[in-house]
């Protein structure tokens, strides 16, 4: 760990990504920094100087259909401020993506609790819930059209629809701010339209499969990647030598995905 | 509009994937089946098997493609579902001999081994999985399995094989699907393709 100005840096390497449990046949794989960043935070003391802007790069582990080691790297901001940290660092990912100068990119802004609050607007049972949230996860568009047709009358229906799927920045926050005003309130949305434009939009379809998310969710996108090249949001998570949950939102990128498109 | 690549499959779905993209205004002609690549001014079209749909749309060499629902529940891949396209339709069943109507299942022989599983695990059956590639009414008929999971039609090939279909899994249709940074750069030429589709399949 180094500090450079106000920022710390986590190189990763303090604790091993690897490590062996019981009886040496266990083997444990980091798949995320986030989620040990905060216990790192906790025993440093840093809470208490918030706020605190970290940055992290180092390896991570995924298995999916295939076990996949890659390098990440990401940055994370700790802080009461919560809105004018999503601007900060929303405005960090497109100054990034900037410097990357990829002929295309686009940077699409959701946000986590839309599903739920979607959800009870439909009166959606606890397993037609989780159907909804993996149908916009997959943006299968057949199936979601369908679970709203049958749980919403036409005018009703339209309108959330057109939220999901509308690329119209104005119209999104429209529906919004009609349809799930305090949503719009609680996430402080307003905070970032100055950041909205051609290259930031807002895709209240977007859900990401991380469950740790609870305000504005953003991927980015660009010609040369067929997956995000960055994504990233803001979280809460408990962590028990906290009593309250810790509260921050940050992004990463995957360093072979983008070394690939570059 | 910028020129987008699309992956059609080859084989039994190829002349309805390319009836839909002329009833959409997508295509006006097409070339002999013997062509694996060609241009229209707005798409560049491969003609791919069609299990390998969403491995050319995946890794982005397809902006989209047109798939059947069959191969997107095996293959769960990372392609966006936009549109079903009414076309291919028919149902995913489980089929047994009728002597066995309404036992326990315990083996079910398909080439659909994942859709099979979460089937099962789904439904509470305790069933081993058999994966075949082709010719699976066969199975119950010489005690490889005492079920089956198929693609159904018509039903003729059960009915020809002594088969009854006990339980429909899926519908299954073919599906436009759009590799995840396609989708967003080219968010406005999908949403119109999807709308020009949208309004020509309900006429």
């Amino acid at each position: 760990m180094s500090c450079v100005g106000d920022a710390m840096v986590y190189e990763g390497t303090s604790k091993p990504a690897v490590r062996f449990l019981c009886d040496s046949r266990l083997l444990a794989l980091r798949s995320d920094f986030t989620l040990t960043l905060i216990p790192f935070l906790v025993d440093k003391n840093q809470s208490t100087f918030l706020p605190v802007r970290a940055s992290y790069f180092g390896k991570v582990f995924w298995a999916a259909k295939e076990v996949i080691e890659t390098y990440q790297a990401g940055v994370e901001c700790f802080s009461e401020d919560f809105p004018a940290a999503d601007r900060e660092v929303l405005q960090l990912a497109r100054d990034y993506i900037q410097v990357l100068k990829q002929s295309e990119s686009v940077i699409c802004v959701g946000l986590a609790p839309i599903a739920d609050e979607v959800a009870n607007y439909c009166k959606l049972t606890p397993p037609q819930r989780a159907s909804l949230k993996q149908m916009l996860q997959r943006k299968d568009y057949v199936a979601l059209e369908r679970l709203l047709r049958q749980h919403l009358a036409p005018p009703r229906f339209q309108a959330i629809w057109s939220l999901f799927t509308t690329r119209d920045n104005q119209e999104a926050l429209y529906l919004l701010e009609k349809y799930f005003p305090r949503l719009f309130q609680l996430t402080g949305l307003s905070e970032i339209t100055t950041l909205l434009g051609d290259d930031v939009v807002l895709d209240m379809g977007l859900l990401r499969r991380l469950d740790y998310y609870c305000g504005i969710i953003f991927e980015a996108y660009c010609r040369e990647l067929p997956y995000p090249i960055l994504s990233g949001g803001r979280y809460e998570i408990t962590y028990q030598p906290y009593r309250s949950p810790v509260s921050a939102v940050g992004f990463a990128l995957n360093l072979d995905h983008l070394l690939k498109g570059l | 509009m910028q020129q987008l690549t699309l992956a059609i499959p080859t084989g039994r779905l190829r002349e309805e994937c390319l009836d839909f993209l002329k009833l959409c205004g997508w295509i006006k002609s097409s070339p002999c089946a013997r062509k694996l690549l060609w241009e229209t001014p707005s798409f560049r079209i491969l003609e791919v098997k069609p299990v390998d749909v969403p491995v050319y749309v995946s890794s982005g060499i397809a902006d989209c493609g047109l798939v059947g629902k069959d191969i997107l529940l095996e293959q769960a891949p990372s392609v966006y579902e936009l549109l079903d396209c009414q076309r291919g339709s028919c149902r995913l069943s489980i089929a047994r001999p009728a002597a066995l109507m309404g036992r326990p299942i315990k083996s079910i022989a398909t080439k659909f081994a994942n859709i099979a599983q979460v089937y099962c695990r789904q439904h509470g059956i305790a069933a081993r999985v058999i994966k075949l590639n082709g010719s699976v009414e066969l199975a119950p008929l010489v005690g490889l399995a005492d079920a089956i999971l198929d693609l159904v039609a018509t039903g003729r090939t059960l009915e020809a094989n002594g088969l009854v279909e006990e339980t429909k899994v899926a519908d299954i249709s073919v599906r436009l699907v759009v590799n995840q940074a396609s989708f967003q750069i080219h968010r406005s030429a999908f949403d119109s393709l999807v709308k020009e589709a949208k309004a020509q399949l309900s006429n």
